[in-house]
């Protein structure tokens, strides 16, 4: 072989290697990182589901819509975040349909109870967005977790 | 010649870099073999793993919410028929259940399923639905009194987002289960007998004077008692429908004249007609003019009360006319009336009368309802506290007689059939039939005082003042451990509460101070002891509702201006009704606000 042959040969090698480098790494690297996106979005799905049905649950035990909303916001703010990759999970809103507080002025139809709903949402920021579970891309490159529960109201204010 | 020698031997390092790239062929290969084979199947089974734990996750709460609302419509549910009230619970917790979602996916297809085997289809869910005796944790047929814990299991058949690829065929069933119901629960219900408590009976305020043969009857004035006296207190009027009847208590406009009554009964009345008033008589046909009369039967014997006749309640309720001779003395003319005096007319004017008292009637009959549906719902024991002037000391007390009427002696002036306060001794202390039985399990209406309670509610009158601080000590004393002073009556693990029931404010204390001052104080104790009170006040006037939320609220804590429900916290609720037909809901109210998960 020529000495020009062998240093081409020698550089083709040279850049097969790097080449098969690189997208091992590349693979590597994003790999790792939807591993991490998982890991981020099934513990802000979990925290915030964790987080809206305790709302729900605390909101169930109040006898007005006011106290509910607050026992829900206090709930919530029980369950915290690192605020960065995972946000606080908050109320969507203080409005029907996201929050409601339905005693049926204590006259509930028949086989219906008395309920209250609340919905509350996480923001995920992922280092790669990924679709997942019906969750929703924010323009910051983060994902929104929403979800709502209803409960039954159980102490029902009565006034006659 | 060179390439021949080249293929032949190669140069070392030219063999080394050969090898490393066949080496690093391999790798690659290796890698996408293991993408393609190991990891992408693993994150694919990560993702579908996470899927299931989360909708395990959600099911339950949604089966929770689905629990909660079936034991609360057991709870609050007015139906004594334990078939009809789990019918109930079960409709109203599959409406509970489709309000929710699961995985984004809308619940309102689920369908309820008679077997607990289930095999849902591919995103569908079943619930299935057992009540459970609270003590053995066996489940029970529907419609058994001992079904008092609702079990719900729910199967959602998840469908894997990459079945096919990891080889997953199928249905996976995501099951979940959760109990709702009432907890083991020791419950004292203070019962207020004040004397505004038959406030609202229709009666006749009448003066009997004497006539030139007979007694005459002059109506003064007529409707329902507070009204009828025109009265405008707070605290109601301590004047009774029914004996004893605290007739000298002078509350409203009229004036009583004891000269004027005379004797009771077997002699004419002594008096000429006047203003004031010598008899108040109840118009046992609920009119406001006793304009329908009645016929009231005893034992199988027929007595007449014609209508718009006020004479003949007045000498009914005098006891004139058990017989002619009586009638005759008492200057009774029954001949005029068109009736024969016979033995049993007082009793059956009583009896009649007593079912006209009103609020106490219907707040009898919404405490015995409340006790068949906890005993129903619920491993239960009953205290019941009941208080006027006092507190109920014994389980037979009689109120005394009518002040100012103990040397008169006759009929209306006796009480002594007639219970002030009533209530089981040792009210939650268990009472095994057998004492060989161990009182664990605890439940059944030997145990519970359902039987004692029901019975001892249902002659109470109404007599006195509203004296609620000594009516929670009492509920207090039989809850609270013997460590803390109490009479340690509760049992262990028992959730505790105290029901008290009022039509008034606190005019009297056991304490000796300030009632409403004295209440307030029992309710700082039971909060520091964990134990709610659960008020509900029947407020029939308009213009005392809000004093009387004031006294009793939930709404403020505050140790001094606060209400006995919010003083008393731990969860305890206020309910006001403000006419009859309310107090059953009230009661079944509070039945519904200790309602829980149990395990």
């Amino acid at each position: 072989m020529f000495r020009g042959q062998k240093r081409f040969k020698k550089i083709q090698d040279r850049g097969a290697s790097c080449l098969e480098i690189s997208i091992t790494a590349f693979f590597m690297c994003v790999f790792s990182l939807i591993g991490l996106d998982v890991a981020l979005i099934v513990l802000g799905m979990s925290l915030n589901d964790s987080a809206c049905s305790s709302a729900a649950r605390a909101a169930a035990k109040q006898s007005s819509s006011e106290k509910a909303l607050q026992a829900a916001q206090s709930q919530l703010r029980i369950h915290g975040a690192d605020g960065y990759w995972i946000t606080q999970p908050n109320l969507e809103s203080n409005s029907s349909p996201d929050f409601v507080f339905n005693d049926f002025g204590n006259s509930p139809p028949t086989n219906t109870s008395p309920y209250v709903t609340v919905t509350t949402s996480t923001s995920i920021k992922c280092p790669i967005p990924i679709i997942f579970f019906g969750a929703e891309f924010l323009k910051d490159g983060a994902i929104k977790y929403t979800r709502r529960y209803t409960y039954p109201i159980i102490k029902v204010k009565f006034y006659g | 010649m060179l390439f021949k020698t080249t293929e032949i031997k190669q140069p070392r390092r030219l063999r080394k870099m050969t090898c490393k790239r066949s080496r690093g062929q391999a790798v690659s290969i290796l890698i996408v073999i293991l993408a393609i084979f190991v990891v992408a199947p693993l994150s694919l089974f990560t993702v579908e793993l996470v899927r299931y734990t989360l909708a395990k996750e959600q099911l339950s709460t949604c089966v929770e919410s689905c629990a909660l609302a079936a034991a609360a419509t057991t709870a609050s549910g007015n139906e004594t028929d334990p078939i009809l009230t789990q019918q109930s619970a079960i409709a109203t917790a599959i409406d509970m259940f489709k309000r929710n979602s699961l995985l984004e996916q809308s619940l309102s297809d689920s369908r309820q399923s008679s077997t607990s085997v289930m095999a849902p289809a591919a995103k569908e869910t079943l619930l299935y639905f057992e009540f459970l005796d609270p003590v053995t944790r066996q489940p029970v047929p529907l419609g058994s009194t001992r079904a008092k814990v609702i079990r719900v299991t729910a199967s959602y058949g998840l469908v894997p987002w990459f079945a096919s690829f990891l080889g997953w065929n199928g249905v996976f069933p995501v099951v979940e289960t959760a109990n709702g119901g009432l907890p083991m629960l020791d419950i004292v219900l203070c019962f207020d007998i004040s004397s505004s408590m038959d406030d609202f009976t229709p009666v006749s305020i009448v003066d009997r004077y004497k006539g030139t043969t007979y007694n005459g009857y002059k109506i003064i004035g007529q409707g329902n008692l507070y009204n009828a006296f025109h009265c405008t207190g707070p605290t109601g009027t301590a004047l009774n429908a029914t004996f004893p009847q605290n007739l000298d208590a002078n509350d409203g406009v009229y004036s009583f004249s004891s000269t004027a009554r005379g004797t009771n009964s077997g002699a004419g009345a002594p008096g000429t007609v006047s203003s004031q008033y010598t008899d108040v008589v109840v118009n046992i046909d609920g009119t406001t003019t006793f304009s329908e009369g009645a016929l009231v039967t005893v034992s199988g014997t027929t007595f007449v009360f014609p209508p718009g006749n006020i004479g003949c309640l007045v000498e009914a309720a005098r006891g004139n006319l058990e017989s002619v001779t009586v009638a005759n003395n008492a200057k009774v003319p029954y001949v005029s009336w068109g009736i024969q005096p016979k033995p049993g007319y007082f009793n059956a004017y009583l009896k009649a009368a007593f079912e006209c008292r009103h609020p106490i009637r219907e707040a009898i009959d919404a405490s015995k309802e409340f006790f068949t549906i906890m005993n129903n719902d619920c491993d239960v024991h009953f205290g019941l506290v009941t208080f006027g002037n006092g507190v109920g000391d014994s389980p037979s007390a009689l109120c005394s007689s009518d002040v100012g009427y103990s040397t008169i002696g006759s009929i209306t002036d006796n009480p002594s059939a007639y219970r002030s306060n009533s209530f089981p001794t040792d009210p939650l202390s268990p009472k095994p039939p057998n004492s060989e039985i161990d009182l664990i399990p605890t439940l059944g209406p030997d145990y519970s005082n359902y039987d004692q309670v029901s019975a001892a509610v249902n002659p109470l009158i109404a007599y006195g003042g509203t004296n609620i601080s000594g009516a929670l000590n009492c509920a207090l004393d039989q809850l609270m451990p013997t460590s803390k002073g109490g009479e340690g009556l509760a049992r262990k693990g028992a959730t505790k509460a105290i029901v008290l029931f009022t039509d008034g404010l606190p005019t009297r204390s056991s304490f000796g101070g300030d009632p409403t001052a004295d209440a307030r104080a029992q309710a700082v104790i039971a909060n520091q002891n964990g134990i709610p009170v659960y008020c509900i006040g029947l407020c029939m006037v308009p213009s005392l509702q809000s004093t009387q939320t004031e006294i009793l609220t939930d709404d403020s804590s505050d140790r001094s201006t606060g209400g006995i429900a919010g003083i008393s916290g731990n969860g305890a609720q206020f309910f006001q009704a403000t006419n009859l037909s309310q107090l059953n809901t009230a009661f079944e109210y509070v039945a519904r606000s200790v309602v829980q998960l149990v395990r």
